[in-house]
């Protein structure tokens, strides 16, 4: 066994670890070195990631693999937690939510996800889960003084236990129907064609009912919002860049490698989850009055593009949908980045009307911002378009023709309450400046980042797909 | 040398960048500076290429730029005999520009502004020059449209600028949408946008006969009628006089308007398949030289005679251009940018000089006060009218010929072509007149201030002189001794079109003498009409308009077209619009698309309430969910 290929996993366990001891005996000054050093070592996990790149290897008796689609969504995880640790200090400050023992639980968090993404058993499956999970609870109470944040923190967690046992009951029905809990088993196991027995359907169903709850796919969505808008921001941009990407790519494995997909019931069931998604993100994004919910139901429609992909199947369509969490991540880390600078109060979170007229006071800002929404509408040239298109492509050229009218629809309405910050920013003017608007060298970098990757991964997509796609080929 | 041609039009754009975005750090110096510098490295550029170039055409692609299925289409540029004429004339006649509007904007205070738009102009005509393919000559063709607006309404806070841009920009739509669906008709039956492809396979598509290659020529044509201000869209050229004269000079006499004349060279090899179009070509080019020339003769405002010249003598090159004598079309156009700008940069001069005054009325004896600058016009005037030896005389005399041997030429062009030449000098003389001899029709104070011009407008005034005189020398006829050497140097160019022409039947030395006498002699005719009216005995003018006021106003008046176009077009499309606007967009469309939206609205309320903010609804929203779920795998499993 080649440990060096669970190296990036361990980086970030003992990262934590360390971080956690440290955090507990520095100096105030020392704090402050606690977001380097967390970058420092999610790079470090990235580095290690690549490593080995092109190699599969499986790890512990069969509990963990190594391979592309790991390094592919691994570090799509890394990238946005990385993005999304940059910008937090000042963000979490002025929220009076930056405590030291944040940064560990990113790591742990992050080590969840990665583990989650490499789970090649359905134990570590759950487990990476909930590593994922309870860190997340609690960040999503980062602040501390805030009812809201609590009061998020508190139902995150009651409904992420309730999801969880979902998850746990269809395991141990799929592990019923085929005696045994090693994905490949599984995969091997699994009738293809006819022949499903109810056990093993229904326990798939659970499985896909538990990690639509981390995707925030419709009707499993009611957390997200909450948990979103009463979290701290930076914690928020985490969220979107971290358990969905992550949520997703256990989806992806789970439902094209053990599960082949050809079943017509799960087909419809994910079908229909695609579209309730789109539809009731997009429409209750409309009725939005404050941005952050407003990007938390988008992120609920997002899922149900992504899960388009999902639908179709094979490995262009599994692909694109690694391609279009790609973009999605870019922009709403950016988005997110870009509101939590322009907030002024703790309490209230920015509301359209609080952007108007920073298209004069904060040009740099409000542009980049509309970039990103831009990207979200999937309005040419940026990755949100053009992954929106490739997905609607696929989706066209296999006969789902319905769906795609209905994505279509979709993304019509959300060009309405995407393009109203814009709007607000540019063209109706504010009553007042806010001259307290900080921007930290990591918030630049962050916004830098994000809005020449949404640029060029939309410029140049074919790059992207094509390791995309080759993340995912050995599925099929 | 030459794989750097791409070069040439990115100077200007640099400038381009380098004033519109710093432009307020510049001083007003330092921006006309760095205009100029990248004009003359385009300049430079070029006429290095065009030294380097040995083989009868270079190509080179440079970048993709559109692929989607079986369309493609680059960033490439064709140097070949006809680009180079057109790159040297326009870099080398923009570059003296900038440098006459150092001196001429010096005291504006949106110099940048003003150099940015001038330098972005150049880019886009050297685009337009140097595109290999259709798309790519319509960016650039677009482009220029685009300055000259800009240009034209440089000025905007004056309405008559502002009104005046908008009028060129909506009449060379007109134009325009013609042109697009040419290249669409192209695209079509050719498969392809890029030049070398669709002229090889002309004889192909087109060869057939049929009425594609008229309907292709004739949406191309339109085009061309746009951008280059003949009937029946010239209407916009006289109105954009209202921009700063250096762009007169550069955009609405020296090149931008003569893009169409290029473009119908260009196209030589599909317009040789339609006489019918050719034939269109040269009674349009005729028809609007005469015309053009009637309506110079009796305007007041000393820009807007030399904007009818310039229409007209656009004419002259379509003329030619119609009787397939492309070379002679495009050699008039080189010696016509050096005069016309000359002309345009000598009323730009008095303009200066007499503090924007440009009523001929109030003018008068100035050739004592500007003496470099009427030395400069009246060589100016001499080319244009057609004075032997100079320029204007010896391009203009190709067209007369060609138009008269020519086998799709005839009498009938020939006499309108002489008409108008007679009517040129009778024109410009009297402008030279009522300018530059004379009493001085203006009050002493004003004369106190009249001061030549400084020298960096002097000295682009006397190259473009110079230029006027030697200019057409390099097409000296071989009627009289010489070689023809600018019709040889494009004769490569043009040598697939003439394959595809009737030969003529020879035609004696003597009776081009002849004809080349009598043109000469119908401009003296001219010329001496306008000394006895305006010089000898000057009320002979005053009586002609008592004798015939109702020509004279009708002439005046340019014919009621602007008025006619007014009445027919412009006037029931508002009134159309305007009915459209309010009953059908503001109730129909507004009322749909805003029903749409607030019953989405609705929706997305109504699914609000089910966010209750309960725990406890969650999970039985998430329960329900799941067995929804669960439920339906039984139905469809059963």
């Amino acid at each position: 066994m080649n440990l060096s290929l669970f190296s990036p996993q361990i980086v970030l366990g003992i990262g934590g670890t360390l971080l956690f001891l440290f955090e507990a005996f520095a100096s105030e000054r020392g704090r402050s070195f606690l977001p380097t050093l967390t970058l420092l070592i999610l790079a470090l996990s990235g580095v290690l990631m690549w490593k080995s790149y092109g190699e599969i290897g499986v790890l512990f008796s069969g509990m963990v693999v190594y391979d592309r689609f790991f390094v592919f969504f691994g570090t799509l995880v890394l990238l946005g937690s990385f993005l999304a640790v940059s910008f937090s200090r000042p963000s979490l400050q002025q929220q009076d939510a930056f405590r030291g023992e944040y940064y560990a639980l990113v790591l742990f968090s992050v080590l969840g996800m990665t583990l989650l993404i490499s789970a090649a058993n359905m134990i570590i499956v759950f487990l990476g889960m909930e590593i994922m999970s309870l860190p997340l609870y609690i960040m999503a109470a980062m602040r501390r003084g805030s009812e809201r944040s609590v009061e998020a923190g508190a139902k995150y967690f009651l409904m992420g236990a309730f999801a969880s046992g979902f998850l746990l009951y269809g395991i141990a029905l799929v592990y019923g129907a085929t005696g045994t809990l090693s994905i490949e088993e599984i995969a091997r196991v699994w009738p293809r064609g006819a022949g499903f027995s109810s056990l093993g359907v229904a326990g798939m169903l659970l499985i896909v009912i538990g990690l639509a709850f981390k995707i925030a796919a419709v009707p499993f969505h009611m957390w997200e919002p909450d948990a979103y808008e009463g979290a701290p921001t930076a914690v928020t941009a985490f969220f979107a860049a971290g358990p969905k990407i992550a949520g997703f790519a256990i989806l992806l494995r789970l439902v094209s490698w053990a599960f082949s997909f050809s079943d017509p019931v799960i087909l419809r069931i994910v079908w229909m989850l695609a579209a309730l998604s789109m539809t009731v993100g997009n429409f209750l994004a409309l009725t939005q009055s404050s941005v952050k919910r407003m990007l938390a139901y988008s992120g609920i429609a997002h899922a149900g593009y992504a899960l388009v992909g999902l639908v179709v199947g094979g490995t262009v369509a599994i692909g694109l949908v690694g391609y279009y969490l790609l973009g999605y991540l870019l922009a709403s880390v950016g988005a997110f980045a870009v509101i939590a600078t322009l907030e002024k109060s703790q309490e209230r979170s920015l509301s359209f009307a609080d952007c108007a007229g920073k298209g004069k006071t904060n040009p740099g800002l409000t542009l980049v911002l509309t970039l990103f929404l831009i990207s979200l509408a999937g309005i040419p040239p940026v990755a949100g378009f053009v992954a929106k298109f490739y997905i609607f492509e696929q989706a066209l050229q296999h006969g789902f023709v319905w769906l795609v009218i209905i994505a279509a629809v979709n993304s019509i309405v959300s060009v309405y309450y995407y393009l109203r910050t814009p709007v607000y920013a540019f063209m109706k003017t504010g009553e007042e400046t806010n001259p307290d608007i900080r921007i930290s060298a990591g918030l630049v970098f962050t916004l830098v980042v994000a809005a020449l990757g949404t640029i060029i991964v939309g410029i140049s997509p074919e790059y992207f797909i094509k390791l995309a796609s080759s993340s995912v080929m050995w599925f099929f | 040398m030459l794989n750097t041609i791409w070069l040439i039009p990115v100077f200007p754009l640099i400038g381009f960048l380098i004033n519109g975005l710093g432009g307020r750090r510049l001083s007003r110096y330092g921006s006309g500076v760095v205009a100029c510098m990248m004009v003359f490295f385009s300049f430079i550029f070029s006429l290095l290429a065009v030294l380097f170039l040995k083989e009868n055409s270079y190509h080179i692609e440079v970048l993709d730029w559109v692929v989607s299925g079986t369309f493609s289409v680059s960033f490439g540029f064709i140097l070949d005999p006809l680009s180079s004429v057109m790159v040297l004339t326009v870099s080398g006649v923009a570059f003296l520009i900038h440098v006459y509007s150092t001196g001429y904007m010096a005291h504006d205070e949106h110099v940048s502004r003003y150099f940015a738009y001038l330098n972005l102009f150049v880019f886009f005509m050297l685009i337009l020059v140097l595109a290999d393919n259709f798309l790519l000559l319509y960016m650039g063709w677009e482009g220029v449209g685009l300055c000259s607006y800009l240009l034209i309404g440089f000025w905007f806070h004056k309405d008559s600028a502002a009104n005046a841009g908008k009028k060129a920009f909506l009449v060379n739509r007109v134009g325009d949408f013609g042109f697009a669906l040419g290249i669409f008709l192209i695209f079509w039956h050719f498969g392809s946008v890029q030049f070398p492809d669709v002229f090889a396979a002309a004889p192909e598509v087109l060869g057939a006969g049929g009425g594609l290659a008229t309907l292709i020529c004739l949406l191309l044509f339109l085009g061309a009628t746009g951008k280059s201000a003949q009937i029946p869209l010239y209407i916009w050229l006289p109105d954009a006089m209202e921009g700063p004269t250096p762009v007169s000079a550069l955009i609405h006499a020296a090149t931008m308007v003569t893009a169409g004349v290029y473009m119908v060279a260009r196209c030589s090899a599909l317009f040789v398949f339609s006489p019918t179009a050719l034939l269109v070509v040269a009674i349009i080019g005729a028809a609007t030289a005469l015309f053009a020339a009637t309506m110079a003769t009796v305007q007041n405002d000393i820009k807007r005679v030399l904007a009818y010249s310039t229409i007209s003598q656009l004419g002259y090159m379509f003329l030619a251009c119609g009787v397939a004598a492309f070379s002679a079309a495009i050699f008039h156009l080189m010696t016509h940018a050096f005069f016309k700008a000359l002309l345009f940069l000598g009323a730009g001069s008095v303009i200066h000089a007499m503090h924007e005054e440009q009523d001929l009325r109030k003018m008068g004896g100035l050739r004592k006060y500007l003496p470099a600058t009427f030395l400069t016009f009246a060589i100016a005037t001499l080319a244009i009218s057609g004075f032997p030896g100079l320029a204007g005389f010896v391009s203009k005399d190709e067209i007369l010929w060609s138009s008269f041997s020519s086998p799709l030429g005839g009498l009938v062009f020939w006499i309108v072509g002489v008409l108008t030449a007679g009517l040129t000098a009778f024109y410009m003389f009297r402008l030279l007149f009522l300018a530059f001899y004379g009493k001085s029709r203006f009050d002493d104070t004003t004369a106190a201030k009249i001061h030549e011009s400084p020298m960096s407008m002097t000295g682009s005034l006397s190259i473009l002189a110079i230029l006027s005189i030697v200019g057409g020398w390099i097409g000296w006829p071989e009627a009289l001794g010489g070689g023809n050497s600018f019709g040889n140097y494009l004769e490569p160019v043009f040598a697939q079109a003439k394959e595809y022409l009737p030969q003529g039947g020879h035609h004696a030395y003597s009776t081009e003498y002849l004809l080349m006498g009598l043109s000469v002699a119908i401009g003296v005719i001219g010329f001496f009409w306008a000394y006895r009216w305006y010089i000898s005995e000057s009320p002979a003018a005053e009586r002609i308009k008592e004798r015939f006021p109702g020509l004279y106003t009708l002439v005046l008046n340019k014919y009621y077209i602007d008025e006619f176009y007014q009445a027919v077009i412009v006037r029931p499309l508002i009134g159309g619009s305007r009915l459209l606007w309010h009953k059908f967009d503001e109730l129909a469309i507004d009322g749909a698309v805003n029903g749409l939206g607030r019953l989405v609205r609705a929706i997305g309320r109504g699914g609000a309430l089910a966010q209750t903010g309960y725990f406890r609804a969650y999970a039985a929203f998430f329960s329900l969910g799941a067995a929804l779920v669960l439920g339906w795998m039984i139905y469809l499993m059963r």
